[in-house]
């Protein structure tokens, strides 16, 4: 039991500074004012209640100093969202995980640890999956979830327990809300009225659009400002087919690519390599039509099953191309060095919030409120592989780009040694 | 000089016994901690000759079906039909590619396989990894396949005019690693160098990533980690053929509860060693270390002479023990004879059984420190008698003449006096006798009297007979009286008995 003007407390990790200085102060202020010291029956004389509450202030600083320092130098637990695959039987993509992974090895001494999170390919378990890792005391994510997922995880992202930064969810559900859920990636409206903007400079007056029913939560809005945006003074005449590219055959589009058509936008809303077969199969209906392609489908894989088709796609992404980044061509060799294999470009972004979370902790943000703060308060944030900008809702403010991808080399198998 | 405090023989014995119990807990440490060691080093050696195992006949597997892929590229175009192709159950796709690696035709694929006819291959990883480089082999690495995105196998074979790619049957190979794993019963992952898990025997796991820094050049031990809720020790195993790793879970549990048992049973023979250790040194307590205690302290009242009868010793539980309380109890019975005989010595003179001088003195002493003793009316008397020319009697009859004739003295004079008085031979022929309750001189002197007319009386020995008589002096103690001065007293009164012509008794007032 505490002692008549002595300090009891039990004081959990978050509030565990603050309430030490108030006490410390409190101790201090009773040191310079001996007539209010209510210790008599613990300290014989006013001299000897000076000493103690001085030494006891001394102690107190010591151990808030100590108590800094330790929390300084205590590892931060992020969780890295690895998304499992959409098909059943197919294996993860390693490219967030390995990027996550090959950060640290490059930053031994970064407070970050990394842990991973696996997001279930049902949008429904999403909250379920994250809470779980906010059970374990994790308070920052770094994710690539979909907008289908993220839309439903808002709700864990309200108040300032857990900060998330998102790569890859573009839905503009997402978009302008003062909550702890960034983003590294611009949103469908923008990204929609880009793609729009390049199709409509484009030959042509046919247009197949390939919609992903696999995450209707992006594709739908994005296909309506696509339309919105396109077709009001368009000379594009439209044809939308619905296709779950999850589950995609080549008989289900055969007859449509069978069609006179200008051009393929394939309006992907996940990462999935059957993007390159469908682009394939669309190219050799038409060699010279021009694919376009959402930042979701620039990946290595994608490029390696489209094959010939690769030279006709128009690749839109929040990166600039590799040949055109000296920075990103170099972290991306030294990628492929480390694991054989390039990684999907979704995955940039992982590296990207991992240097923005570490810049932060450097700082001594280190709870998920300061991080926002530190983040929103800065308008330009320098990366490795280029600058990242959020508005004051914590949403990119980036800017896009369209490029026909380099014939390269094949591939690299993600298996090669 | 402070005298250095020893420890018992049973707190020594007690000290020794728990060091030697420390050592003997460290003992079986060290050994249960090699025994652990050794019992892991075991047990994933027997995992480690499994994995590799699974690993040669992957190679095996992956050689028959290049052999089966070579005979049926031998066939005629017509023969290479699905019918035929249905029989190569190792592959689950097969396909003919021309040199531009353009899929020309699809002899057997799997429902879902996202593949069609014109499907070109050129920028796809197996372009590198089989088709183009000059270093390319005939088996890819495991890769995501372009029909599905599933792990794949392919092996190529090629012919004049184009190649024949087959992609390894996954359900089979899938089925080989739970076979492997169900033999071993232990989950078995082929991963990549991206750290996936591209196949997995028991799927239930749910395992989608591993961490594998960089691929064993053979095969390694990993520290243990917990996946799916569980503890494993990963054994990585290179898979050369198929540019993978084999990762072998062990389960922990097992080797677990082993080394738990071995633990217990150090434990309990720890517990065990130390209750026997104190038991015994109870026990040796109890037999050994009590009886010598005993003993000791036999032998201290031995010394102190505390005790008169025989030293009580507790039965002894060794023979050694028994034999030195034997030893022990003989010593100490000599020792009480020999006390006794020198006391007597001490105190009854040799020849004439009268007391010595220094017991007279010291016992008449006594008597004058309590004058209370006495009865009212009474007091204590002194007779100082010397024998009457008994030089001549030793001079003319021999020292044993002269000692019959002292011998003869001393027995008339004990069967004069009271049995409470005291009778003393000073030395030589001069002897005492103290009168403890007289009523006066008078009566002292009276006594004196007799003794002196007993002494009279012829003494006959052995051819011999002799008369002598004696010469008493007589004191009547006087209050306060010290012993010197009363039996002064008494020698004057002699002297002078002597002096008016012997045999005769003088009393000093």
């Amino acid at each position: 039991m505490p002692q008549p003007g002595s300090h009891w407390f039990t004081l959990n990790r978050p509030h565990r500074q603050a309430r030490l200085t108030k006490v410390l102060a409190h101790c201090l202020r009773e040191s310079t004012c001996p007539m209010t010291i209510r210790v008599p029956q613990l300290l014989p004389s006013t001299r000897s209640a000076r000493i103690a509450s001085l030494s006891a202030a001394l102690l107190g600083v010591g151990a808030i100093v100590v108590a800094g320092l330790l929390q300084q130098r205590a590892p931060i637990p992020v969780a890295i969202g690895i998304d499992l695959p959409l098909t059943p039987g197919a294996a993860i993509d390693p490219s967030d995980k390995n990027a996550a992974d090959f950060y640290k090895e490059e930053h031994p001494n970064s407070p970050i640890e990394i842990y991973s999170a696996y997001n279930s390919p049902d949008p429904k378990q999403a909250p379920a999956d994250l809470k779980q890792a906010m059970a374990r005391g994790i308070q920052f994510f770094i994710n690539t979830q979909a907008s289908s997922h993220a839309v439903k995880c808002l709700d864990l992202f309200a108040s300032d327990r857990a900060l998330s930064i998102n790569v890859s969810a573009t839905s503009a559900r997402l978009s302008n809300r003062d909550d702890y859920f960034l983003r590294l990636i611009p949103d469908l409206v923008s990204e929609q009225k880009f793609i729009a903007a390049k199709v409509a400079s484009l030959k042509g007056k046919h247009l197949l659009i390939l919609q992903d029913t696999s995450n209707l939560a992006y594709t739908e809005p994005a296909l309506q400002v696509f339309q919105g945006q396109l077709s009001p003074h368009s000379k594009w005449q439209l044809k939308v087919q619905r296709l779950n590219f999850t589950t995609y055959h080549p008989s289900q589009v055969e007859a449509v690519m069978q069609q006179s058509w200008d051009g393929l936008y394939i309006l992907g809303g996940s990462f999935l390599a059957s993007i390159g077969n469908i682009a394939q199969q669309f190219h050799l209906a038409h060699p010279k039509a021009p694919i376009v392609l959402t930042p979701w489908a620039r990946s290595a894989i994608v490029m390696s099953n489209a094959g010939e088709a690769a030279n006709r796609i128009i690749q839109v992404s929040p990166y600039l191309e590799t040949s055109g980044s000296p920075a990103l061509k170099r972290y991306l060799q030294s990628f492929e060095a480390r694991f054989g294999y390039e990684p999907y470009a979704m995955s940039l972004g992982t590296r990207q919030a991992l240097e923005l979370l570490d810049q932060a902790f450097s700082h001594g943000h280190r709870t998920p409120a300061a991080v926002k703060r530190y983040l929103l308060s800065k308008p330009v944030h320098h990366t490795s592989l280029g600058s990242v900008s959020f508005n004051r809702y914590g949403d990119s403010e980036g800017r896009l780009y369209a490029y026909s991808p380099t014939p390269s080399h094949p591939a690299t198998s993600q298996g090669k040694p | 000089m402070k005298q250095r405090r020893l420890p018992t023989f049973w707190q020594s014995n007690l000290i020794q016994e728990t060091q030697v119990l420390v050592l003997l807990i460290l003992l079986f440490a060290a050994s249960g901690g090699w025994a652990l060691t050794e019992l892991r080093k075991r047990y994933i050696a027997l995992y480690r000759a499994e994995a590799k195992k699974i690993e040669l006949a992957l190679s095996e597997q992956l050689q028959q079906a290049r052999v089966q892929l070579a005979h049926f590229a031998e066939l005629s175009e017509s023969q290479r039909n699905l019918q035929t192709a249905r029989l190569l159950a190792d592959f689950s796709d097969l396909y003919e590619i021309d040199p531009q690696l353009r899929i020309t035709r699809i002899i057997k694929s799997l429902p879902r396989s996202q593949v069609f006819p014109g499907f070109t291959l050129s920028r796809s990883a197996l372009a590198s990894d089989l088709l183009q480089t000059p270093s390319a082999t005939d088996i890819s690495p495991v890769l995501r396949g372009f029909e599905d995105s599933r792990a794949s196998i392919y092996i190529v074979h090629k012919r004049p005019g184009g190649l024949l790619l087959g992609r390894m049957n996954l359900e089979s190979l899938q089925r080989f690693l739970r076979q492997s794993s169900a033999t071993t019963q232990t989950p078995v992952l082929l991963i990549p160098r991206d750290g996936s898990v591209l196949l997995a025997s028991n799927t239930s796991l749910r395992i989608p990533a591993f961490p594998i820094h960089e691929t064993p050049p053979n095969q390694a031990v990993r520290e243990p980690l917990s996946l799916a809720g569980q503890n494993w020790i990963p054994i990585l195993t290179s898979a050369h053929s198929v540019g993978a790793t084999i990762v072998t879970l062990v389960p922990t549990k097992e080797l677990a509860d082993e080394q738990s048992a071995i633990v217990m049973l150090l434990v309990i023979a720890s517990v065990g060693s130390g209750t026997l250790v104190a038991l015994k040194t109870l026990r040796m307590r109890r037999q050994f270390s009590q009886p010598i205690a005993e003993l000791a302290d036999s032998m201290r009242n031995l010394r102190s002479s505390a005790t008169d009868g025989e030293p009580e010793i507790a039965m002894a539980s060794f023979s050694e023990l028994e034999t030195i309380q034997l030893a022990f109890q003989a010593m100490a019975r000599e020792i009480r004879e020999r006390e006794q005989q020198l006391r007597l010595r001490a105190t009854v003179d040799e020849l004439t059984g009268l007391l010595t001088r220094r017991e007279l003195l010291e016992q008449l002493q006594e008597l004058l420190n309590h004058p209370e003793r006495h009865r009212p009316g009474e007091g204590l008397a002194v007779l100082f008698s010397d024998l009457d020319r008994f030089k001549e009697i030793n001079d003319g009859l021999g020292h044993a003449a002269g000692d019959l004739v002292l011998r003869s003295v001393a027995e008339r004079i004990r069967q004069v006096i009271h049995s409470d008085d005291l009778a003393g031979r000073m030395g030589g022929d001069e002897m005492v006798v103290v009168l403890r309750s007289v009523a006066d001189l008078d009566a002292a002197v009276a006594v004196a009297e007799t003794i002196a007319a007993a002494i009279s009386r012829p003494i006959r020995g052995d051819a011999m007979e002799a008369m002598i008589t004696a010469s008493i002096g007589v004191a009547f103690a006087m209050p306060a009286e010290g012993v010197d001065a009363l039996i002064a007293r008494a020698d004057i009164a002699m002297y002078e008995a002597k002096q008016a012509g012997r045999a005769r008794v003088i009393r000093i007032d």
